[in-house]
């Protein structure tokens, strides 16, 4: 007797949801099921079509439970050599492939500065020397960093350079002369070159603001939120917060360019009001609100661990109700992530990373030291080669397949795995030890906000079928394509 | 007083009758024709129960939902065969999941001045 197999899915229901769920893993489709798909579903393995007839039907008439087999057979749910053959399902083929391009230019963090004006609980960079020497950038290194990245950046045609630290003000003169030669040298090499820059807004004089404004960077502040969250973590060295300095710069600067302004809170465990959080930092004038989770050793005592998870869930349950509600009038959606989680899952789009990493996205330390990101800059392991030099190619192969998710232990066997591409590994190897295990914190919550995409596209469909093609530029691939 | 009937009245009578059937038959004809679609779903539906078990259900109507096996990510199409959606805009996702320490990506607009590549070296 041939036995029913399910192929790798993912079956769920949430507990707000009415209906179930399934996500097949391989093609990236999902499916709304009632009650007989799911309890086909739920007891098919190892069972075949006879049986599963049998033990459902007291609850559904034989003829439906046998009609509704075929039919999860005919999308490839489940087979059974018995079955019909499936064929129309489609492959990932055309999807984007695993460690293709997802973005149009070669972004690297330049550390301008390996030191800092402040102290901040969470810093990865050791309080901005990265636990090396405390150092400015220098102008021939920086020049060198401004040639290599160009160049390298001519395959893509598009460059976004960001000026890191530390504190990169603490540099600024530098900045005021690598900028032109950027332009320049991109000019000359046809490449377009953007500028970016993260600074803790201590240091922000008129000047620095004009010229960042004028220069249209991309202007990333770090604040934790309210006075009292961003004085408990972010001192100046004698003790003081920096609160007040930074509020003030920061409603200068969003006062000119707000739509180039974002603000980027650390969560800890202190304060996990997000909602109090964004609002505190939408009220300096700019809706570009960023919070992410500190990455810590679980044993800090700000860390978030898994049992603050039913909160994390909470809020984010409810940012997803209020993203829904904006998809559905039409409106952009106050934070992206959620539509961004929904265009992967309408595109099926595969990801074997969970970032761009060592290849599209790159750190040049102060010495001229290239690594695989700037939260891994501390890492000599990360260490791939040096602007005079190059970077080493090997090695970059190395940690492309090394780094891979389907090369990872716990993750290989993740029903998200396609989605989140593992995740950080400056989070894995911060909270487990090893960048090749990921933090299980992160993970439940990003399979949870998986989960909820998937509910909000039913939602959407629901009530216009055609809007989640409008919203997301879809077009359907034609059957000769296929 | 008799009733008396002659063979003509009898005939008649039997003329009338079969008139009155022949209208009734042609009306039940026509009120079928009408008729026929409802009544044959209220009587039996080719596919699923008689819609009389909606409104006056069964012990295993009540435990049966209605049978659904939707695709969201996608569509069915002429050949019965599954599509799948792609983007037409280009797909970015930055450089860091979100929240984390990238910068988002700047904008590059067609028309700024300052990346003329025609400008001499």
């Amino acid at each position: 007797m041939l036995c029913i197999q399910k192929c790798d899915m993912h079956l769920f229901q949430t507990e707000e949801q009415k209906q179930p769920v399934v996500y097949q893993v391989e093609t990236g489709l999902f499916f709304e099921l009632d009650t007989l798909f799911k309890s086909i579903l739920e007891c098919c393995e190892g069972l075949s079509a006879s049986e599963i007839v049998q033990m459902l039907v007291g609850q559904y008439e034989a003829e439906e439970i046998v009609e509704a087999i075929e039919e999860l057979a005919q999308v490839g749910l489940i087979s059974d050599h018995a079955l019909p053959v499936v064929s129309n399902v489609p492959t990932t083929e055309g999807v984007a492939a695993c460690g293709v391009s997802q973005t149009d230019r070669l972004q690297v963090s330049l550390h301008v500065s390996h030191t800092c004006n402040i102290q901040c609980a969470y810093c990865f960079a050791h309080g901005g020397d990265y636990g090396g020497k405390a150092m400015l950038m220098q102008p021939d290194v920086a020049e060198q960093a401004i040639r290599w990245i160009i160049t390298e950046a001519q395959v893509f045609g598009r460059c976004q350079i960001d000026f890191f630290g530390g504190e990169p003000l603490l540099n600024f003169p530098l900045l005021q002369e690598l900028v032109p030669f950027a332009r320049f040298l991109g000019a000359r090499l046809g490449v377009q070159v953007g500028f970016g820059i993260v600074t803790n807004g201590t240091l922000l004089t008129d000047e620095m603001k004009r010229f960042l404004v004028d220069e249209k960077f991309q202007i990333k502040v770090s604040i934790d939120g309210g006075r009292q969250t961003q004085d408990r973590i972010r001192k100046f060295h004698n003790g003081s917060g920096t609160y007040d300095v930074v509020a003030e710069n920061v409603q200068k600067l969003t006062a000119e360019a707000p739509e180039r302004v974002y603000l980027q809170a650390i969560m800890t465990a202190y304060d996990m009001d997000e909602d109090r959080i964004a609002d505190a930092l939408r009220s300096l004038g700019t809706d570009n609100a960023l919070i992410g989770p500190a990455v810590v050793s679980p044993d800090a005592p700000y860390a978030v661990r898994e049992e603050h998870l039913p909160v994390l869930k909470q809020q984010i349950y409810k940012r997803s109700r209020r993203a829904l509600k904006a998809i559905l009038s039409g409106e952009e959606s106050e934070d992206e992530e959620f539509d961004s989680r929904i265009r992967k899952l309408l595109t099926r789009a595969k990801s074997c990373h969970g970032c761009l990493g060592g290849k599209q996205y790159l750190a040049v330390a102060a010495d001229g030291s290239i690594y695989f990101c700037s939260s891994l800059a501390d890492a000599p392991e990360f260490k791939m080669g040096d602007v005079f030099a190059g970077i080493d190619r090997e090695k970059q192969q190395y940690f492309d397949t090394q780094f891979n998710v389907h090369n990872r232990p716990e993750c290989k066997t993740c029903w998200a795995r396609n989605l989140c591409g593992g995740g950080c590994l400056w989070d894995a190897r911060t909270t487990t030890g090893d960048p090749m295990y990921p933090n299980p914190v992160a993970c439940e919550q990003t399979r949870y906000k998986y989960e909820l995409a998937m509910e909000m596209c039913m939602e959407i469909a629901e009530v216009d079928a055609s809007l989640l093609q409008r919203r997301y530029d879809l077009e359907v691939t034609s059957e000769a394509e296929k | 007083m008799h009733l008396r009937l002659n063979l003509a009245d009898v005939a008649q009578i039997i003329l009338k009758f079969y008139l009155f059937v022949f209208q009734a038959l042609e009306h039940l004809q026509v009120l079928f024709f009408v008729i026929r679609r409802p009544l044959a779903r209220i009587l039996h539906c080719k596919k699923g129960k008689p819609l009389w078990r909606r409104f006056f259900p069964l012990k295993e109507d009540n435990m049966a939902t209605r049978r659904k096996l939707a695709l969201i990510n996608g569509t069915i199409g002429q050949k019965g065969s599954i599509l799948g959606y792609r983007a037409t805009n280009s797909f970015e996702i930055g450089a860091c999941p979100p929240g984390r320490v990238s910068v988002p990506l700047a904008p590059f607009p067609d028309d700024d001045e300052r990346d003329n590549f025609d400008q001499p070296a």
